[in-house]
């Protein structure tokens, strides 16, 4: 029932506003880091080459991604694979933690108070059937429920 | 002008209403030929818009055919109720709700192909079954039957209809639903569940439902009124990404069959069995539909309405005087049933019946004129001979089709549906005993039981099924007349034991063998001149030079392969399979004049679609 | 008739699609199922991750911790 990942083609525009994210995003990263440090690892001096390093990086890479669109689309593809894997280690590690440790507690509680429907004991019953609430106004079709 | 939107679960389409009528329909699986596609339906939308020649802001209403939260509701009490299992089924749905359907406002709008800046409208998953139901029916007043896999928490509903308005009374609520008890059998006998249903039931005939006591004491609760419980200790589709679990093997015999495994007895005896409980459960439902609502007509949809033979046993049993059943009875004719609900019941429209129906022959998709196909064949180099005349046109295919040759038969709109009605067809001879064998393996390259329905004309079909009502969408399965059968030698009668299926569907069983399922019971679509044109004609011509007034219809396509839409989808079906003779619309095409280099693609075609 | 028939035409022609999170609580609210309100809050919030986690900006994002 998911999606499959669907394949995202690099065209110029996307390329190129990459580029540009690229070459703003990562000198911020580093300005970032280096703040970081500055303050929890050597509270002494400042480590401008972090910036720079992260800077340069992203000279190289969203600069040659504007100018070059061959360049651009492969660094594209790379940064989407990074998405992805960031993506998959978001659902497959944190989805199954929550689902153990925070889900599962709460439906306990749940079922044990009688509130989910699928753990309540079958009534003696003569028919399956429900009758439907019919007292919709038409401002219901506006709402998702 | 409404527009109503199916999508995100399986068959995705678009339908556009205008004053009452039906203007356009359209499945997306058709365009962007991917089988049951259930993305966004972009290019059914373009083609319904282009079809009335008009842009997104004319329209007064965009409708999305179920309520999303509502469903989100269902999931998520679903895990609750079972969690920690289900983690599986967990982590596989909830990036795309989180993403993605629990945004379907932004994520509809963002789709269109224009702005649109009004709300869009939510109707509820059994509404617009319940619409897609009704309103285009021939009736003033008929009772409503639902029934499906899942909507929201629904499964099944009874309602009534009058003029133009619609109400649900009663529902049955998930887990407990007949389209997921009919799936979980499919399942385990190795077919895929949304589109294997067909098997099982085709399968169903061969065997005896010698299981149908075991599911009723055991996997099911079933109450006089139809309604039902399923024991949820025998199924695994609440909280795993299978239908059925070890319990439900251990009741019948084993572990479920490998998918394209041999089939053996119990698959064909369990598929008998499930049937028989199925036609028990509807025929049980419509009594209750019937008391509950005191109308003489009846209204039927959702998947479950697609089993033709539960159908031809609830006509049989005159629970109701006449019934109407919806031919896009899937999701996809969700969207057709929203926006008629819109139309109707929420804008308030006036509604006139029309005396047969009002959908136009479910040919509601796009057609293609003689020029667009003359210049594809130009271009292309495409041998072929056109016929200005149908007269000379009909009388050509008739004398290929009294040879055993096989035809693609490719004309006016596209149907809207999952059967090809005679616009998308592959024909043949229904007397030829060849028929089936070699459609099914050489044409279709699917599995050998697999029957074919009949195309009649409506005013011969008393003299070959007992069936006294028409069926327009081959929608009902008729027993075939007495006059018409063929007793089975000793020899024969033997050989109905064979383990290979194959050794039993060639032997005749009437003289129209090719539509003469191993029961005697046929898929039955009655052709008129008024709903189908060009296609009636032809069946008429076939009976007047050579007695008979039925043909084999299949829907144009291989195995796996959504129905084709334009003549380029037809002509690599055609070049691909051993069809004989490709006709789009007044042009001829012959197999044997086709250029050699156009079958190199073929195996390469075949294997592109995943076996269904 | 035509006067009705404005009715939804006009209802939607003044009215804006609410929100995720009203229609959620809204519905909770209906049919009176409040306990399921925490585990709806939990998975929004999950939502908001999972849909940063899929954007472009998700590496810079995962730079910063």
């Amino acid at each position: 029932m998911s999606t499959p990942k669907q394949l995202k083609v690099a065209n110029k525009d996307a390329v190129r506003g990459l580029g540009i994210k690229l070459l703003i995003g990562l000198p911020i990263s580093g300005l970032f880091w280096t703040i970081i440090f500055y303050f929890f690892v050597s509270n002494e001096s400042w480590n401008f080459k972090i910036l720079l390093f992260f800077s340069i990086f992203g000279i190289f890479l969203g600069g040659g991604s504007i100018i070059n669109f061959a360049f651009g689309s492969s660094v594209y593809q790379l940064w989407h694979k990074l998405i992805s894997l960031i993506d998959s280690i978001i659902v497959w590690l944190f989805l199954p933690f929550f689902y153990y440790l925070v889900f599962f507690p709460y439906s306990l509680a749940l079922r044990l108070t009688g509130k989910s429907k699928f753990n309540q004991k079958k009534i003696k019953t003569s028919s399956y059937w429900r009758e439907i609430d019919n007292s919709k106004n038409n401002k219901r079709y506006l709402q998702q429920f | 002008m409404i527009l109503g939107i199916s999508a995100y679960y399986h068959d995705s389409a678009a339908a556009l209403v205008a004053e009452g009528s039906i203007i356009a329909a359209a499945q997306e699986e058709r365009f962007t030929r991917i089988k049951h596609d259930y993305n966004f339906p972009v290019h059914a939308i373009n083609y319904c818009l282009r079809e009335a020649n008009i842009s997104l802001n004319d329209l007064d209403q965009i409708v999305f055919y179920e309520k999303p939260l509502l469903k989100f509701d269902r999931l998520l009490e679903t895990y609750i109720g079972f969690a920690p299992k289900g983690l599986k089924s967990f982590v596989h749905a909830m990036p795309q709700w989180l993403k993605q359907k629990l945004h379907l406002p932004r994520e509809i709008k963002k789709n269109l192909p224009d702005r649109w800046n009004k709300p869009i409208v939510f109707t509820s998953h059994h509404e617009s079954h319940a619409a897609s139901a009704f309103f285009p029916s021939p009736f003033e007043e008929a009772a409503i039957l639902t029934m499906d896999g899942v909507g929201e928490w629904d499964t099944a509903t009874v309602g009534v209809g009058e003029r133009n308005r619609i109400q649900l009374l009663k529902s049955m609520h998930f887990p407990d639903s007949l389209g997921l008890l009919y799936s979980a059998f499919t399942y385990f006998c190795g077919f895929r569940v949304n589109s294997g249903e067909y098997k099982l039931m085709g399968l169903a005939p061969y065997g005896n439902p010698v299981f149908k006591d075991l599911i009723l004491d055991t996997l099911i609760d079933l109450k006089e009124d139809g309604s039902f419980s399923l024991n949820l200790d025998y199924f695994n589709y609440c909280q795993g990404l299978t239908m059925t679990n070890d319990k439900f093997a251990n009741l019948f015999g084993g572990p479920p069959r490998k998918s394209e495994s041999v089939i053996t007895d119990r698959e064909i005896n369990l598929a008998s069995s499930i049937q028989a409980v199925t036609e028990e459960i509807v025929l049980r439902m419509a009594r209750f539909t019937r008391d509950l609502s005191q109308k003489e007509n009846l209204c039927i949809s959702g998947g479950v309405a697609l089993n033709c033979v539960a159908n031809g046993k609830l006509l049989n049993e005159k629970i109701f005087k006449n019934i109407w059943i919806q031919p896009a009875s899937g999701d996809a004719g969700g969207a057709l049933g929203c926006a008629l609900f819109t139309h109707y019941q929420l804008m308030e429209n006036n509604r006139i019946p029309s005396p047969h129906d009002s959908m136009e022959g479910s040919f509601l998709g796009p057609k293609f004129e003689n020029n667009e196909i003359r210049s594809f064949l130009d271009k292309n180099q495409i041998p072929n001979h056109f016929y200005s005349s149908e007269k000379e046109l009909l009388k050509i295919i008739c004398q290929f089709i009294s040879k055993g040759k096989i035809i693609g038969w490719f004309q006016g709109r596209m149907e809207f549906g999952p059967r090809a009605l005679g616009g998308r067809s592959i024909i043949g001879d229904a007397r030829n005993s060849e028929m089936q064998t070699k459609m099914n393996l050489s044409i279709k390259f699917r599995e050998s039981f697999r029957p074919f329905a009949p195309s009649i004309l409506e005013e011969e079909t008393s003299h070959f099924f007992d069936l006294d009502s028409p069926s327009p969408y081959m929608l009902l399965v008729a027993p075939i007349k007495n006059e018409i059968r063929r007793e089975l030698t000793n020899e024969e009668k033997k050989a109905m034991k064979d383990s290979n299926l194959l050794a039993r569907v060639k032997i005749d069983r009437s003289s129209i063998p090719a539509v003469t399922h191993v029961d005697y019971s046929a898929r039955v679509q009655s052709v008129t001149e008024e709903r189908n044109g060009r296609y009636y004609r032809l069946i008429r011509e076939f009976r007047n030079s050579f007695k008979s007034p039925i043909l084999v219809n299949t829907s144009f396509n291989v195995r796996g392969e959504p129905i084709v839409c334009t003549p380029q989808d037809a002509y690599r079906c055609f070049v691909s399979t051993d069809m004989d003779v490709l006709v789009l619309e007044n042009f001829v095409l012959l197999k044997t004049e086709q250029p050699d280099e156009s079958f190199k693609e073929k195996e390469k075609y075949i294997s592109s679609f995943d076996l269904d | 008739m035509i006067k009705e028939k404005k009715d939804f035409q006009k209802l939607t022609e003044k009215s804006e699609q609410s929100g995720l999170i009203l229609e959620l609580f809204s519905m909770l609210k209906h049919n009176k199922k409040w306990w399921l309100t925490p585990i709806v809050l939990v998975l929004l919030l999950f939502g908001l991750l999972i849909i940063l986690g899929g954007s472009t900006y998700a590496p810079f994002i995962y730079t910063l911790f």
